[in-house]
């Protein structure tokens, strides 16, 4: 899905990114407690380890580079630094969280504890969504990238619930026979991908809007001020 | 004080606008132009956004103006 690149909307995610990586390491302490309870396999920590602990050393290292590791002051390049640094980290960290869930679900199916790696993501996913959506960050620019990114989403998200819908009937196709494998996936498709498309249209909607309405704000206010100064 | 911070932010809004209307631009158009949002354009004209170096030089040369001309008080 193809949309312009914008530095405003790049340092406002960003922003929302350094924002919400601390929930994302909050979390995985918590999961890590509770998994401890069920399964001690190393095995099972390595995306806590690889993720978490991987992003969380590279940010020290970073920082302690720079020289701003306990630094307090109010320097727009050094908050700006700082905030790009976190953004980077849980980006990294949420990918290697994606990733590892579905590795962990296809190599230990059963363990419950494998589990945790697959879900931790979805709470600062649903936060960061709920800012973006609210900051009006998810825009498309002109009417010809709306045209060119709706054109490439309507294609991708078919290609991506066929893809879900084969990866999720692989679990049960031993007990199928080859149609009851193809309609399973057919069905675990369209259960993901109608809503999905749905969903994302929808939210792309409201995130436009927000972002107009909060354009004419700052259009209104700057009348206003002139109006005062008269 | 307060005023002449609003009057300096006026001063920012109307040089960009006018340069973009006198090449019959849209926001959008410029925003096509220059790789950025519609909305970051309509922002940085409120005087609500201060664009980097760099977004300032890419205006410039869209509207075929020098950073003084734009951007300098």
């Amino acid at each position: 899905m193809k949309r312009v690149k914008d530095e405003r909307i790049a340092k406002e995610a960003n922003k929302i990114f350094a924002r919400t990586y601390f929930l994302l390491l909050s979390l995985t302490v918590v999961e890590v407690a509770i998994k401890l309870f069920f399964d001690r396999t190393f095995a099972l920590y390595l995306p806590e380890i690889i993720g978490s602990g991987v992003s969380f050393l590279f940010l020290l290292i970073r920082y302690t580079h720079m020289g701003v590791l306990f630094r307090r002051d109010t320097d727009e390049r050094i908050e700006d630094f700082k905030i790009r640094t976190k953004g980077m980290c849980h980006v990294y960290c949420f990918v290697v969280y994606l990733i590892s869930g579905v590795v962990m679900l296809l190599f230990y199916p059963d363990n419950i504890a494998a589990l945790g790696s697959f879900f931790i993501w979805i709470i600062p996913a649903g936060v960061m969504s709920h800012h973006i959506i609210k900051n009006g960050l998810l825009a498309w620019g002109s009417n010809q990238s709306k045209k060119r990114g709706i054109m490439t989403f309507r294609v991708g998200v078919p290609i991506a619930s066929l893809f879900f819908g084969v990866f999720m009937a692989w679990f049960t196709m031993d007990n199928e026979t080859l149609w009851q494998t193809v309609l399973h996936a057919c069905i675990l498709a369209l259960l993901w991908g109608i809503p999905f498309y749905f969903g994302m249209t929808r939210m792309f909607m409201k995130s436009d809007k927000n972002a107009n309405q909060q354009l004419t704000n700052a259009e209104n206010e700057c009348d206003d001020s002139k109006h005062e100064e008269y | 004080m307060l005023k002449m911070n609003a009057m300096t932010a006026n001063m920012k809004n109307i040089k960009l606008k006018i340069a973009r209307v006198a090449l019959e631009l849209s926001q959008e158009q410029l925003a096509e132009k220059v790789g950025v949002t519609r909305q970051t354009i309509g922002l940085i004209e409120a005087g609500k956004y201060n664009p980097s170096l760099n977004l300032c030089i890419a205006i410039c040369m869209a509207l075929e103006k020098t950073l003084d001309e734009l951007f300098w008080e």
